[in-house]
């Protein structure tokens, strides 16, 4: 078995966890994180089947890099309070629209569409920047273990900060297959373990209306 | 590729590695330093509030000794001197009279000895305190007034509602004193979700911007009110009345 399917390991667990612990945080937007992992682990399954059966897998996971990031941004959307953060999110989600289809459709779907990649890990890094700006001014800071949302965005900070560098000399690292399959390991660790922590430590919110 | 991509590659692993551990470190200082300050701030609020809380309520004591004394020389003093001239003057026909000053001197000091017992003051609910405070002022003659009870009672913390009778008892005694109102209305609203009470007078009234500041002050009522998490209004005009409204939204 090769060391990244290690990643689809991290990514069940984080489903089961969510799954088990739905009702903490089912009154509030995080809920349709679960829907968003499961989308995710179908995306993997779909990609290794195709894999296998020897056809381009490349364009599922070009989608799923789109829907991912756009799902991101609603989430980032709904959580942020300040309203000149939502509208840099709406305003950038629009950027990220038109450049994931201009890639679509100019560049090869044989190939990762990486700038697309890099316009999302960019926006959402700087998106969790705001979160966390909001955080540290506001009470929930003194119990954040128990914050859901605090885990997801530190998860995704520190997968987006890990992997901009990385997709940028991805090229570079296709001639080190071992090297490039640990720092994806990783990095995924990193995230989904965030993820878990969140789901398993996460204290359900008071009701909070969007 | 050889050997500069290895060195290219190796290079770019450290700067990922680096670039992780670096945010990790920045994310868990800023949190802690920001939440140990907030700790503190906590602390120091907590404090505050204790003092604020000790404060009113030795001036709620000072308030009814200050409030004894006066029913004491104004009312059962006055019983007595007359229960004095009465005797005097006394005849078969008019000992009667002085025994019924005597006895409702005996009645006022009862009452009075009630009121001031400790035991029942701790105990006592906010609705009650005040319904006390307009029967005093009632009985005594000072100013006429009723207390009107809407919606139905809910539990209030202790501690605010010292504060809250505290600067209703404020508002009282400047009606009293500077006001020259002959009623005072008083309204407690039990909302679902806030307290609300409704004093209203219909003396002279004043000008809030050249307020001298007497016994807590305004600014002192809206500051406390504020610190126990609701809010105090004053709406007056001159030869208009005052209306102070509390607004105090009830703790989970």
């Amino acid at each position: 078995m090769e060391l990244i399917y290690i990643i689809n390991i991290f990514e069940v667990t984080a489903v089961f966890l969510a799954i088990y612990h739905y009702k903490k945080y089912a009154s509030t937007t995080e809920k349709y994180f679960l829907h968003f992992l499961i989308y995710m682990v179908f995306t993997e399954i779909l990609g290794f089947t195709y894999s296998k059966m020897l056809k381009p897998n490349i364009w599922i996971f070009i989608i799923y890099v789109f829907i991912s990031f756009l799902f991101y941004f609603y989430w980032f959307y709904t959580i942020l309070k300040k309203s000149i953060y939502k509208k840099f999110i709406v305003v950038s989600s629009f950027v990220f629209i038109a450049i994931a289809i201009y890639n679509m459709s100019t560049q090869s779907w044989m190939n990762y569409q990486i700038s697309t990649f890099y316009t999302g890990a960019i926006i959402s890094t700087i998106a969790s920047v705001f979160f966390f700006s909001e955080l540290l001014n506001s009470n929930k800071i003194l119990s954040i273990k128990h914050s859901l949302r605090f885990w997801i965005a530190t998860g995704l900070l520190l997968f987006n900060v890990g992997m901009i560098p990385f997709i940028a000399f991805s090229n570079d690292y296709k001639l080190y297959p071992e090297l490039r399959n640990i720092i994806l390991v990783v990095m995924n660790l990193i995230l989904y373990t965030c993820y878990s922590l969140g789901f398993i430590w996460a204290k359900a919110e008071h009701k909070q209306s969007f | 590729m050889g050997e500069s991509g290895t060195q290219t590659i190796f290079l770019i692993t450290s700067v990922i590695i680096v670039l992780l551990a670096f945010t990790m470190i920045l994310l868990f200082t800023v949190f802690q330093r920001r939440k140990n300050s907030l700790l503190v701030e906590q602390e120091e609020n907590k404090k505050r509030f204790e003092r604020e809380i000790a404060e009113t309520q030795i001036e709620i004591r000072e308030e009814t000794l200050r409030n004894i004394s006066w029913e004491l020389h104004d009312n059962i003093g006055q019983l007595l001197t007359l229960a004095k001239i009465q005797l005097q003057t006394a005849s078969e026909e008019n000992i009667a009279d002085v025994r019924d000053t005597i006895s409702k001197s005996l009645q006022e000091i009862r009452a009075l000895s009630k009121l001031i017992n400790p035991e029942a003051i701790k105990n006592i609910k906010l609705k009650d305190a005040i319904q006390l405070e307009v029967d005093r002022f009632n009985r005594l003659n000072f100013i006429e007034s009723t207390l009107k009870i809407k919606g139905e009672e809910k539990k209030i913390d202790t501690k605010s509602s010292i504060v809250i009778f505290r600067i209703l008892q404020e508002f009282f005694s400047n009606t009293i004193k500077h006001s020259k109102a002959s009623t005072l209305c008083v309204e407690i609203n039990y909302k679902k979700t806030e307290l609300k009470i409704k004093a209203k007078d219909n003396g002279i009234g004043f000008n809030i911007d050249k307020i001298t500041t007497k016994g807590i002050g305004l600014h002192n009522i809206k500051k406390r009110a504020e610190l126990i998490g609701g809010n105090a209004k004053f709406e007056t005009f001159i030869n208009k009345g005052t209306t102070l409204t509390i607004n105090y939204p009830y703790k989970l």
